[in-house]
C-alpha cells in the first residue's frame, strides 16, 4: 500500500517550493525497515501514517516520490508543432558549451547528423524537458550535441533528464506575419483589440488605449464564458448580510 | 496587422507575442502538464521555462493511499523547518 502523504506549495523567485508534513510514511516496530512490507516480513508491526517526523512540522519532502509532482500551466502559443510525427526520443541530458549555451545531447549511438537528420533544424521545441519545456533556436547540431541559442548558467558534464524528453522539429516559430497563431476566432478579435491598445498607447491616446484594452478583456471573457452552461452561483461567507 | 492599422512588422509580431502573454494569463488558451520527480530533501523545484501561467500543483499520494495525483494547498509562510541544503 502507497503511504499516505500531504504536501504544501510556495512560490519563490522561479522555483516552486514543495514542503511536506511530517506525518511520515509509516513506522515500523523494528529499526532499519521503512516499507510495510519487509517490516511485517521481519516480524514487525507497522503503523501507517504515525507523526514521524518533527512532531508532524512542516519541512522539505521527506520521501523521493517519482513523477511526485505534477505541474500544469498556460503557456504562449508563439510556435506551431507543425507535425507532431516528426520528433524524437533520442535526447539524454543536457549541459552548457563555454559560452553558456543550452546544450542537449543525444543518448547512446544516435548521431543527429543522419537519423534523425537535424543538420538543417532551426528551431526545435522540447516537452517532458522538466525546466527546458518550450520552443529553442538551434545554433548547431552535431552528431551527439544540439547547441542552442537559450542561455544557461549550469555545468559543462551532463544533467540526465528524468523523463523521456520528446523533442519536436518539424516546428515553426512566430516570427514574421506568415504565422497562423493557434487560436479561435473570438481570442483573434481580442488580440486585435490588444494590437490597437498598443498603438494608441504609443500615439499618446490613453482615452483610446483604456477602450481597447476594455475591450479586449471584454471580447476575452465573452469567448470564456460562452463555452460555460448554466447560471454563475456564488455563495458570500456566512457572516454577510 | 491590417485591421489594427499598422504596417510595421516587427512592432506588430512584438505586440502580438506580448498579447498572447496576457491572454494566457487572464484566460489559458494552451495549456501543458508536466511531471516532475520528487526528491527527498529538495525543495526547491524550477518552473518550466515556457510557462506563463500556473493552473494547478498537484502531487502523487497527496491526502490520499492509491498513488493518485491531489491539488496541493498554498503556503502563506515558509515553514519553520529551512530546506537542509538551503538552495
Amino acid at each position: 500500500m502507497a503511504a499516505k502523504r500531504q504536501y504544501g506549495y510556495y512560490i519563490k523567485g522561479n522555483k516552486i517550493a514543495i514542503i511536506e508534513r511530517g506525518i511520515g510514511s509509516g513506522v515500523c516496530s523494528l529499526s532499519g525497515y521503512s516499507n510495510q512490507t519487509t517490516c511485517e516480513a521481519a516480524g514487525g508491526t507497522w503503523t501507517e501514517n504515525a507523526i514521524g517526523k518533527d512532531d508532524g512540522g512542516w519541512m522539505s519532502p521527506i520521501a523521493t516520490v517519482a513523477d511526485g509532482l505534477e505541474i500544469q500551466y498556460a503557456y504562449s502559443p508563439d510556435y506551431l508543432i507543425e507535425s507532431t510525427d516528426v520528433s524524437t526520443t533520442t535526447v539524454s541530458g543536457w549541459d552548457q558549451d563555454n559560452d553558456g549555451n543550452f546544450r542537449l545531447r543525444a543518448s547512446g549511438s544516435t548521431n543527429w547528423t543522419s537519423s534523425p537528420d537535424l543538420s538543417s533544424v532551426s528551431y526545435i521545441v522540447l516537452r517532458n524537458a522538466g525546466r527546458w519545456n518550450g520552443l529553442h533556436k538551434v545554433s548547431s547540431v552535431t552528431n551527439n550535441r544540439i547547441v542552442t541559442a537559450t542561455k544557461v548558467s549550469a555545468s559543462t558534464s551532463e544533467t540526465l533528464f528524468e523523463e523521456t524528453v520528446t523533442l519536436y522539429y518539424d516546428v515553426t516559430p512566430f516570427t514574421d506575419e506568415s504565422f497562423d497563431i493557434n487560436l479561435t476566432r473570438y481570442q483573434s478579435n481580442a488580440l486585435v483589440y490588444y494590437l490597437k491598445a498598443k498603438i494608441a498607447e504609443d500615439g499618446g491616446d490613453i482615452e483610446m488605449r483604456e477602450f481597447f484594452m476594455r475591450e479586449f478583456k471584454r471580447q476575452l471573457e465573452k469567448g470564456v464564458s460562452a463555452l460555460k452552461r448554466g447560471p454563475y452561483i456564488v455563495q458570500g461567507f456566512k457572516e454577510m448580510r | 496587422m491590417e485591421r489594427a492599422g499598422t504596417t510595421q512588422t516587427g512592432r506588430a509580431v512584438a505586440y502580438i507575442k506580448d498579447a498572447l502573454d496576457e491572454m494566457n494569463i487572464l484566460s489559458e488558451t494552451h495549456i501543458n502538464t508536466e511531471r516532475i520527480d520528487i526528491t527527498a530533501d529538495q525543495r526547491f523545484y524550477e518552473i518550466p521555462k515556457d510557462c506563463v501561467k500556473i493552473l494547478d500543483i498537484r502531487c502523487k499520494h497527496h491526502n490520499n493511499d492509491d498513488s493518485k495525483y491531489r491539488s496541493i494547498p498554498r503556503s502563506i509562510y515558509e515553514p519553520l523547518i529551512v530546506d537542509e541544503d538551503g538552495s
